[in-house]
């Protein structure tokens, strides 16, 4: 099951490229910001992780370009049936369809990302509301594992419009604060952008092409609530399944990971639900807890691949980074957040992506040490 | 493990078969099912729910028949999506103002949000996700869930696909499970498209109930494609 992560590209709140994106992960500063994409007038909040690059026309394309420059950008791709593509996003290009009359706000977004890196294996979005990301990169581990495929290029991309924001208003989901992921005073999520781009690649591809190993992911797992269309399950019931069917796939336990990488919405469900999971899944002893949604906002279905490349980035530190946002831990919740950073050498990462319809993902991560 | 077909049904423009050739696809919303099951006697839970939703969840209770799957996965595919909801919510926020939102409506703006209802009425505690192929997104999701089931990965997936809000609407949903009558195998790729008949969920609905050997193909103007083969019907 191991499979190479041998590049990636990301765009966020802090800007391109993984540096800006890890110096402000590392700093513990937000992205959350005074939202200029479109007036806010008369909702609840007028912030929002807004990507700081200008793009002309289709945004979602927009990002995804920039993100896929990066990570693809050094490499010259052939034409191959044994290379996969697979996008996750809610929302994809949505003014195709509010604006222009499409039906489709997907494919497009998909076929660029297939012939930019002349993919002719199996090619497709993913959509699993908030775990489409996390989703898309189970699909292309069981593709790689299942020997369809020996590479397959991954993206998650979202695009803030002004009616996914009114949405979230409408469903009072947002907060006029800087998302504050476990915090006692937490409002809600702080809605955020971006692209962030994998190649992923079994272990035997990437050692015959002789491309380093940036990290690893060994595992994958997902699972529904099967209880409520917008709540959690409040013990996690379907993310503790997704976290288990990661840990089978892996043949690891619950010792073997070093830290939870959380959904962390900072919503009052989801981080209460999150909590109670983590009590289920790792016991009493507990295990140190990280998010990154009070920086880089909520990404929505482009999450799980933003959180993953942080993440990953944290690990190859050598430390445990700042949870943005939480000044003091909701005393409700028994779990051991990071709120300074920490030094911290286990290897591998859980982390955990949730969303509408009950649907739960996560992911086995650990960073490379040659 | 081998993944077949065991149960399918659609619904057209002009009405709804359950197993058997699948209804003629004609223009217009989905047509009037006189038996439909009430909402209330199969998802009690149901609060609301978008017509979209609604008409997935009828006719899959049809389809699993009463039957309760422990890990049950649900794949559909569908490259409209929710781009009807999105349109009536788009229409919403035009006319009372972008603070005024219903957020009920709201929540089925997600493509996966009637496989969400789904699981919530046949409490599918396995993967939900939704494939989007352009044409080709049909016969992708039942190529997945054959993969999940033949790998083990799930023991059986409530598959196929919708469109909604598009010139012809329709509903195709199989059932595949481990050693299903009708064995099937599938593929799917981007770029030049294999040979052989063309088809989409309806015909692989019209092929299965021929009990006959086949294989099927949809293609998409950008690249995507997918095939779906039998052998046909098990003895």
């Amino acid at each position: 099951m191991p499979v190479a992560i041998t590049s990636y590209g990301i765009v966020s709140a802090h800007g391109q490229g993984l540096q800006a994106l890890a110096s402000e992960l590392r700093a513990g500063r937000t992205g959350v910001r005074k939202l200029t994409a479109f007036p806010a007038e008369g909702l609840c909040s007028d912030l929002a992780a807004q990507v700081p690059v200008e793009t002309k026309g289709d945004r979602a394309l927009g990002l995804l370009k920039l993100a896929a420059e990066e990570a693809l950008g050094w490499r010259e791709w052939a034409p191959s049936p044994r290379r996969a593509v697979l996008l996750g996003s809610t929302k994809g290009s949505l003014p195709r369809v509010l604006d222009q009359g499409e039906v489709d706000p997907f494919a497009h977004l998909t076929a660029f990302l297939a012939e930019r890196v002349r993919a002719r294996g199996p090619v497709r979005a993913i959509g699993a509301a908030c775990a489409s990301s996390s989703a898309a990169i189970g699909a292309a581990l069981q593709l790689i594992d299942a020997g369809v495929v020996d590479e397959a290029v991954v993206a998650g991309v979202e695009a803030l419009h002004p009616f996914v924001y009114a949405g979230f208003h409408a469903l009072k989901a947002m907060s006029a604060k800087p998302a504050a992921p476990f915090d006692a005073n937490r409002m809600g999520l702080s809605m955020g952008e971006g692209a962030a781009v994998l190649v992923l690649e079994s272990a035997g591809s990437a050692a015959a092409n002789r491309r380093k190993p940036l990290g690893w992911i060994d595992g994958f797992g997902a699972a529904s609530d099967a209880n409520d269309q917008t709540a959690p399950h409040p013990e996690g019931d379907g993310l503790l399944r997704a976290c288990q069917a990661a840990l089978k796939s892996s043949q690891l336990t619950v010792k073997d990971i070093g830290r939870y990488h959380a959904h962390g919405t900072a919503t009052v469900q989801n981080d209460a639900m999150e909590a109670a999971m983590c009590a289920r899944l790792f016991g009493p002893k507990g295990i140190p807890v990280c998010a990154s949604k009070g920086s880089i906002g909520h990404t929505l279905g482009a999450a799980g691949v933003l959180d993953l490349i942080g993440c990953l980035a944290a690990l190859d530190a050598r430390e445990l980074w700042p949870i943005v946002g939480l000044d003091r831990l909701d005393p409700k919740l028994s779990i051991d957040p990071v709120t300074v950073i920490r030094q911290h050498e286990a290897p591998r990462a859980l982390i955990a992506t949730a969303g509408f319809g009950g649907i739960n993902a996560a992911l086995l991560v650990r960073r490379h040490d040659p | 493990m081998t993944a077949g077909i065991s149960r399918w049904a659609a619904w057209t423009a002009k009405g709804v078969t359950i197993g058997g050739d699948p209804p003629e696809l004609a223009d217009g919303p989905l047509g009037a099912w006189a038996e439909a099951p009430p909402l209330s006697k199969i998802h009690p839970k149901a609060r609301r729910p978008h017509p979209q939703a609604r008409a997935l969840v009828q006719l899959a209770s049809v389809v699993l028949h009463d039957k309760r799957i422990e890990g049950l996965a649900l794949t559909l595919g569908s490259a409209s999506g929710s781009a009807g909801p999105d349109r009536e919510f788009n229409e919403e926020l035009t006319k009372k103002g972008l603070g005024f939102g219903g957020p009920s409506l709201f929540v089925y703006t997600l493509p996966s949000a009637p496989l969400g209802e789904l699981a919530v009425a046949f409490n599918a505690k396995g993967a939900i996700t939704t494939v989007s192929s352009g044409a080709a997104s049909g016969l992708t999701a039942v190529a997945t869930a054959i993969d999940d089931v033949d790998s083990g990965r799930a023991p059986a997936v409530l598959c196929g696909g919708f469109e909604w809000g598009t010139k012809a609407d329709f509903i195709c949903l199989f059932l595949i499970e481990a050693q299903g009558p009708v064995t099937i195998t599938g593929s799917t790729g981007y770029g030049e498209t294999p040979d052989g008949p063309r088809g989409d969920l309806l015909d692989l609905a019209a092929a299965v109930a021929s009990g006959q050997p086949f294989s099927l193909t949809s293609a998409d103007r950008l690249g995507f494609w997918a095939q779906i083969e039998s052998m046909g019907e098990m003895q």
